[in-house]
């Protein structure tokens, strides 16, 4: 009677684990990239891209666990299985694609550099001369100065910041003279506080598609297509049922899907 | 100061993980540094060589340099060798850098504390029949520890300075909560000075613990006035 | 292997550039911490309140918290005000090479000067007492006998210091200056793999190398009037 008892316990405890057995998925992000990603006073994680994530997580019926880092940090650890993928507005770009899979693009952002009003900065190369420019490491923004406007042609000094949040504090003190990011940021730091210390953007947004992509998409390890097919059916999904929509429209006054 | 307030148990939570890092980084350095002491001291030529090159190396590389090449490159490592099985965390990569730099040093301290053992106890114990190990640790430690522990609280303040190193690769430790904390208030001042007394308050806290140690390890020792 | 040698022959200028970068931290911020450090020692060991109390003070913060943390607060913490954004103290923060300097320099002023602090207790009572019965006032005898002779003394230690130095140097490159550790850094990123920093690192050992044995040979000269010690 006990060893029956026994096993159809140990039976039930089975079934319950098999039940629950979900796959888990930890996806690497930023702590610091309001609105996007950010962690707030008490250390939760929120923003826009957490909102959507954590609905596409349902939808794709796995577990996320999320994992907060810089960004230079994301694809080395994503390479060496600390992470499965990366939410943290990662542009597919042709470089990036030789060392890992890219869903398909979910949000877009122009980029444009941000100055002082009236510090006489545009995006013509002539304005920039002699300046110093922040950004983000590792992003396509560190490219493009690196490649487009390198610092013996130019004139240019590219000043790389772990985060961006370091890049608008020493915009503010003036460390820097401009930092180039993309315009969705911006504009959160602007509206919050750039704005009433007289920052704004500055000169067209610069077109580059090799350098920048067309726009932002999770990133897998490379030839791990299970995991980017169950991405790609949660992104359809959150944007076929208004999910991105209404995260966009919360945080946005603009749209930025792709078109 | 209310932003602190609202902070604070973020702060607070940091800090007890600085604290984690730096006894784990604490244990197994002292391993470690028994361990080279004893490769010195062994007597076995191509092993003393061997220990004395690493010890000289791992001391003339920033501890930052050697925090960066764990975290990086050991993933990279058992990525290769073990696919993914075992994940080098922040901590963990902290663990193994900050431990391998206390070593080295240990390596040195204990190596003279050890040959200040007067060499008759040490043969009346293998006399007595107790085997390497046991006079290691029956003879040779406790008399060695009593001579270490003034470097030791030396090398102990050095490392808990140290474990600021590991919030750049992540950890997330009180450092690297002020950073998020400064970024999002941009109010950088007050958290880095706020982290830096609640730094200032353990090593100040550190002196007497290893006064009271010294006090106890030095009983039986009569006090030279 | 290969790679490797690729990379050294790609980024070559860069680590070079790195490394002048560091070199200069090291020497300048060396150079003024003990500067610094003379008067800082002297006003320490001083029976006057105002004078002790105050080096005492700024020993026990530079040397009590992380250099890391001194960095940050330097370069982002007094940045968050205009007061400072306005004032002269800008010239020293406002450039991270500058503010790295400063922050090396601070700190490694309040560990010379504990250093120098021994040595000036060490200096023989003999010595002092000739020196006063000879006539020389106060100053003299604190500037030109109780200082030169500590400064010997502690000649060794304040050389490790100086060896030292060159390993806090590397916490520059979190303030985007691009010393060696910087320089290896972004290497390291793009090309993600870590032989760039290893590279570094054995940079870093070979300066250490190179320090050590002319700061033996200093140390020969400093004292060679006290005679070599027979075997």
């Amino acid at each position: 009677m006990k060893k029956l008892l026994q096993s159809l316990c140990v039976g039930a405890a089975l079934l319950g684990s098999v039940a629950h057995a979900e796959q888990v998925v930890r996806v690497g992000t930023l702590a610091d990239y309001a609105p996007f990603e950010y962690k707030d006073a008490s250390g939760k994680l929120q923003g826009m891209e957490i909102d959507i994530g954590k609905k596409m997580c349902d939808t794709m019926k796995v577990k996320c666990q999320w994992v907060t880092m810089d960004f230079d940090a994301l694809i080395p650890a994503l390479k060496a299985k600390q992470i499965d993928a990366v939410l943290a507005q990662m542009s597919k770009t042709p470089e990036r694609e030789q060392s890992v899979d890219f869903t398909r693009i979910f949000t877009t952002a122009p980029v444009q550099f941000v100055a002082k009003q009236g510090s006489g900065i545009t995006d013509g190369a002539a304005t920039l001369r002699g300046k110093t420019i922040g950004v983000q490491t590792a992003s396509t923004h560190e490219s493009y100065l690196r490649r487009r406007l390198p610092a013996g042609k130019s004139g240019i000094n590219v000043k790389v910041y772990q985060t961006l949040d370091e890049a608008w504090l020493d915009l503010e003190a003036g460390r820097v003279d401009a930092v180039l990011a993309d315009n969705t940021v911006a504009y959160d730091w602007l509206t919050k506080a750039g704005r009433k210390e007289g920052f704004d953007f500055v000169g067209k947004p610069i077109a580059d598609a090799e350098i920048f992509g067309d726009g932002t998409a999770i990133a897998v390890r490379k030839g791990d297509a299970p995991l980017k097919a169950l991405f790609d059916k949660g992104i359809a999904q959150v944007q076929a049922d208004g999910t991105f929509a209404a995260a966009n429209k919360r945080y946005f006054p603009f749209s930025i899907a792709p078109q | 100061m209310d932003i602190l307030v609202n902070y604070g148990a973020q702060i607070a939570a940091g800090a007890l993980v600085t604290l984690e890092l730096a006894l784990a980084a604490l244990c197994v350095g002292m391993l470690l540094g028994i361990a080279g002491a004893s490769a010195k001291l062994s007597g076995v030529g191509w092993l003393t060589h061997a220990t004395y090159a690493l010890t000289n190396f791992l001391r003339g590389i920033p501890e930052f340099l050697i925090l960066l090449i764990c975290y990086f490159g050991l993933s990279h490592l058992l990525n290769a060798q073990f696919d993914g099985a075992i994940v080098i965390s922040p901590f963990s990569a902290g663990v193994i850098a900050l431990a391998v730099v206390f070593g080295a040093y240990a390596s040195e301290m204990f190596r003279g504390a050890f040959i200040a053992v007067p060499a008759g106890q040490i043969e009346a114990a293998r006399a007595y029949g107790m085997s390497r190990l046991q006079t290691l640790w029956h003879v040779r430690l406790p008399q060695a520890w009593r001579l270490c522990l003034p470097s030791l609280n030396n090398m102990w303040q050095n490392l808990l300075k140290d474990t600021s190193l590991v919030s750049i690769v992540g950890l997330e430790d009180m450092l690297r909560k002020a950073n998020i904390a400064a970024q999002f208030t941009k109010q950088p001042f007050v958290f880095y000075v706020t982290v830096g007394i609640v730094y200032f308050g353990f090593l100040a806290a550190s002196n007497p613990v290893f006064a009271w140690l010294e006090r106890i390890a030095g009983r039986g020792y009569a006090q030279r006035t | 292997m290969n790679d490797f040698l690729s990379l050294i022959a790609q980024s070559g200028p860069d680590v070079a550039r790195g490394v002048w970068i560091t070199l200069q931290l090291l020497v300048l911020s060396c150079t003024f911490a003990f500067a610094l450090a003379v008067p800082l020692a002297v006003a320490r060991t001083s029976e006057r309140r105002w004078l002790s109390v105050p080096s005492r003070l700024f020993m026990s913060v530079f040397r009590g918290t992380p250099l890391l943390v001194q960095i940050f607060v330097l370069y982002y913490g007094l940045a968050q005000f205009s007061i400072v954004r306005a004032s002269p103290l800008w010239l020293l923060v406002g450039g991270s090479f500058s503010c790295a300097l400063c922050a090396l320099t601070l700190n490694l002023a309040a560990y010379m000067a504990e250093d120098i602090r021994g040595g000036i207790a060490g200096v023989p009572a003999g010595e002092k007492e000739a020196a006063l019965a000879f006539g020389m006032s106060r100053f003299m005898l604190t500037w030109f006998v109780v200082v030169p002779r500590a400064i010997g003394i502690v000649a060794p230690t304040l050389g490790n210091e100086i060896v030292l130095q060159l390993k806090s140097t590397a916490l520059a490159s979190t303030i985007t200056v691009l010393d060696l550790t910087g320089v290896a850094r972004r290497i390291s990123i793009e090309t993600y793999t870590t032989d760039a920093l290893m590279l570094a690192g054995i940079v870093y050992v070979g300066i250490t190398a190179v320090l050590s044995t002319v700061l033996k040979r200093v140390e020969g000269r400093l004292n060679r009037h006290l005679g070599s010690v027979p075997a």
